[in-house]
């Protein structure tokens, strides 16, 4: 992977960051996406040595650029269907533990079906909506527009799935005790394979602060509002912490 | 065939010619395309044509140190490569024989 820290103008470093997520979006080999980055990389640190800007290097219209590296490599479907699998096997995990740990797993016929489709609509609409980002220059406020609107977009899908099963649904799997601890374990052995697979603690780091809070929480006499308040306190600043501890991390690399 | 298209065969034909000479990495190619006087294009035109000819495996690939920074990727003809420079160099000169002969005559037979 190219060194962030290599001094590399601010332009040159958006546009690598831009084809990388560019050529992601458009599901191609991770590794021949690093090779043509670092690539490029190297070319654009030279060129800046000699005072080219990157418009010489990439041309007039860099999304017409991004387009002719994109149609020189082949999509990379095994690769991009083990990412998809993943993905919804994490959200599926994360789906198990909260119903395990609130009440007991239960799905109705719809949610079966629901939670998938609203999961790979999702994918969709972000795949979509990163190739446009990547490809177009677009100011800090229309960024952030889209973004929410996206985040709003799965949201709205996923809570759909619920209020519906809520009006429609009839209970079509229910776990008794045994095949809660089951399913319980089938979720954190997921969570830590993922973790192991994308060599990070992320997989393992949300889950904990998702689900460890109220579960502490439980174990304490408290008022059920304080409880509430207590455990999404701790979430929240869970991952704060976790944010800045990677972030200085990435920066003092 | 568009015109773009007829000067990516010619290009990816000069770049073979360049690396008949001997191992060249990508920001040597684009200089010394810029040298025989391409200064219009932008120089990240070859990248594309390299990963297709390194897909239909005409050239070969080493990454090697750099005293001047990131390791560089060299590119050298393959054996498949020298044929496909030897029928490029065959079509390109039957081409410009044919075309320099309507241009001096002005288009008249």
């Amino acid at each position: 992977m190219l060194d962030v820290n290599t001094p590399l103008s601010k332009d040159s470093r958006n546009f690598l960051e831009n084809l990388r997520l560019y050529l992601i979006a458009n599901g191609k080999n991770t590794d021949e996406i690093e090779e043509i980055v670092e690539e490029l990389g190297v070319h654009l640190l030279e060129a800046e040595g000699n005072d080219k800007s990157v418009e010489h290097i990439v041309g007039s219209s860099p999304k017409e650029y991004m387009e002719q590296i994109s149609a020189e490599m082949p999509v990379d479907v095994k690769g991009s269907l083990k990412y998809l699998v993943m993905i919804l096997f994490g959200a599926a995990s994360y789906l198990v533990m909260d119903k395990a740990l609130n009440g007991g797993i239960e799905f109705s016929f719809l949610e079966l079906i629901g939670y998938p489709l609203a999961g790979l609509l999702s994918i969709v609409v972000y795949l979509i909506s990163f190739r446009y980002l990547a490809s177009h220059t677009l100011s800090m406020v229309r960024q952030s527009v889209l973004l929410f609107t996206l985040g709003i977009i799965s949201i709205a899908l996923f809570a759909s799935v619920i209020i519906l099963s809520g009006i429609y649904g009839t209970p079509f799997v229910k776990l008794e005790n045994t095949g809660n601890v089951v399913a319980v374990i089938a979720a954190i052995s997921i969570f830590i394979f993922l973790s192991i697979w994308s060599k990070t603690w992320i997989p393992i780091i949300i889950p904990l602060l998702l689900f460890g809070p109220s579960l502490l929480m439980d174990n304490t006499d408290y008022q059920e509002s304080v409880k509430l308040v207590l455990s999404s306190l701790i979430t929240m600043l869970g991952i704060l912490l976790y944010c800045g501890i990677t972030l200085k991390k990435s920066k003092s690399v | 065939m568009s015109s773009t298209q007829m000067l990516k065969g010619i290009l990816e034909g000069c770049l073979l010619a360049i690396m008949k000479e001997g191992e060249v990495y990508g920001y040597e190619l684009a200089e010394k395309l810029n040298r025989y006087g391409f200064e219009s294009l932008s120089e990240g035109t070859i990248y594309p044509l390299l990963i297709r000819m390194q897909k239909e495996k005409l050239v070969l690939t080493t990454l090697r140190k750099s005293t001047a920074g990131p390791n560089r990727k060299y590119y050298s003809l393959s054996e498949k490569g020298e044929k496909e420079l030897n029928l490029f160099i065959e079509r390109w000169n039957r081409l410009s024989v044919n075309v320099n002969q309507i241009v001096k005559n002005k288009g008249g037979v």
